[in-house]
């Protein structure tokens, strides 16, 4: 009987589907960044992005996790935060470089 | 979001400190975290957590969960780590750590929008009184130990917070990163382990037949294994509860980090400069590497299981070098508060209870965790 139980499924913000303008973002960023991400994020190994000079890569494959964590973490110190503008275009379906 | 947000928080702290101060502080505080010195604080936390089941009458009154794991996890982290010697009143503190966050906790507008550093942040202006506060309460412990030492050193605990003191020394620590480490340990140390603490009595209450379960190991293992120590290992479906829960609520769901040259992986081209999100909020709920996502299914995390699960797919205390220092103090700890709460009271939702999840610097539930707790006896 056990197996004809649904699973509890906990609240989380859906798949963004929508672009949010670039004043949303700031805005979420702010109140929520979690509510940001749509579906390529929770799809993708990987997505690229650039905005004027300012670059991102959202990693999901655990090969480039472990690249950037652990093999290669000298070259990777702590970040300051996500570019607004690189996060406007992973959100806004924008980015080509993700695969 | 850690360097952000934290950095005018915590500074030098093991958490947000770089380079050479990072690795003295690491090295200076990881003889209190082995997991064999962690072990050695399962008794303490057994005391406390009993101490703490008081609080609630059991007869279904409501109480605001996550306010409430706050306090029992501080109330470890100051009899584990600090003796009980931490220069506050242990009633507000809860509230205070809530407040802080909710001020200083976010990102603030300015700073996404690379406004110039003297223009005064809104969130830093708001949050000033209450970090001032952190920071008095750390000045005072600290100086209060310092006397201690002078006065009665036979007398002074050997815990964490003598341990700190004796490296502040040439080749050690300053004085400012000591006070930076001890608001660290003191800020962020227990606030991780209560979210997710306040996560797993939530999705347990809306799981019955999982709680079911959880309720009958820990009812068999209390009724068996008195020592603690043992807990960790022998309470599978419990620990597997409490992980389930942090890959759907990861109390840190973002980590950052900036490519100081040019790097490749495969045919993705990482150029200086780049900043590099793992957020493992979005790496738990991934379509590729989990079924079925979005549910709550404790079972994946079983010993039988486990090795399905990559080492680089499930990341609630991060990986590499900065690998979350207390992991084995807060997995144990987690389950001997869970298996103490509840073999006494069982804990459910009420119509109040609203919990959309919300990223500060953890992932919190919006309007609190309202739940009713009645005794199981």
């Amino acid at each position: 009987m056990d197996s004809a139980i649904q699973p509890f499924v906990p609240p989380a913000p859906p798949l963004r589907t929508t672009p949010p303008s670039r004043l949303e973002v700031v805005r979420i960023i702010y109140r929520n960044p979690i509510e940001l991400w749509g579906e390529p994020s929770y799809t993708k190994p990987w997505i690229t992005s650039a905005f004027f000079n300012e670059r991102m890569v959202l990693a999901n494959e655990p090969g480039l996790i472990k690249h950037v964590l652990v093999d290669n973490a000298k070259k990777l110190p702590d970040g300051t935060g996500a570019p607004a503008g690189s996060a406007a275009d992973i959100a806004r379906w924008s980015s080509d470089g993700g695969r | 979001m850690r360097q952000l947000v934290l950095r005018p928080i915590l500074r030098d702290g093991l958490l947000t400190a770089e380079g050479e101060v990072w690795k003295r502080s690491r090295k200076a505080v990881a003889p209190v975290f082995t997991p064999k010195h962690a072990q050695g604080f399962a008794r303490l936390m057994l005391q406390r957590a009993e101490e703490f089941t008081s609080r609630f009458k059991g007869d279904g009154s409501e109480y605001e969960i996550d306010h409430e794991m706050t306090e029992l996890t501080y109330q470890i982290l100051a009899i584990t780590l600090f003796s009980d010697q931490i220069s506050t009143p242990n009633e507000d503190f809860g509230y205070r750590v809530e407040r802080l966050l909710e001020t200083m906790g976010r990102v603030d507008p300015l700073d996404l929008l690379k406004a110039p550093s003297w223009l005064p942040r809104l969130t830093r202006l708001r949050g000033r009184k209450v970090l001032a506060f952190f920071r008095k309460i750390v000045s005072d412990t600290m100086q209060e130990r310092i006397d201690l030492l002078a006065r009665d050193p036979g007398n002074a605990p050997e815990d964490f917070l003598t341990l700190l003191l004796r490296q502040q020394k040439p080749g050690g620590l300053t004085r400012q990163e000591v006070e930076d480490n001890i608001i660290t340990f003191i800020g962020a140390g227990h606030e991780t382990t209560a979210r997710a603490l306040g996560w797993t009595l939530y999705c347990l209450a809306n799981a019955p037949q999982e709680r079911q379960k959880v309720e009958e190991e820990i009812d068999r293992v209390l009724a068996s294994e008195p020592d603690p120590v043992k807990w960790l290992d022998v309470m599978p479906y419990t620990r597997a509860a409490f992980e389930e829960s942090m890959r759907l609520y990861p109390p840190a769901p973002s980590i950052n980090r900036a490519a100081i040259e040019d790097d490749r992986f495969e045919d993705a081209f990482i150029q200086a400069g780049t900043t590099v999100l793992v957020m493992p909020w979005i790496l738990h709920r991934h379509r590729l590497l989990w079924d079925q996502p979005d549910a709550y299914i404790p079972s994946r995390f079983l010993p039988e299981n486990r090795e399905k699960i990559g080492r680089f797919q499930y990341l609630p205390f991060g990986v590499g070098p900065r690998v979350c220092i207390g992991v084995t103090f807060a997995l144990q700890e987690a389950v001997i508060a869970l298996g103490v709460l509840m073999s006494r009271f069982r804990f459910d939702c009420t119509e109040k209870t609203n919990s959309w999840p919300v990223q500060k610097l953890t992932v919190q539930p919006e309007g609190g965790l309202p739940m009713r707790v009645t005794s199981r006896n």
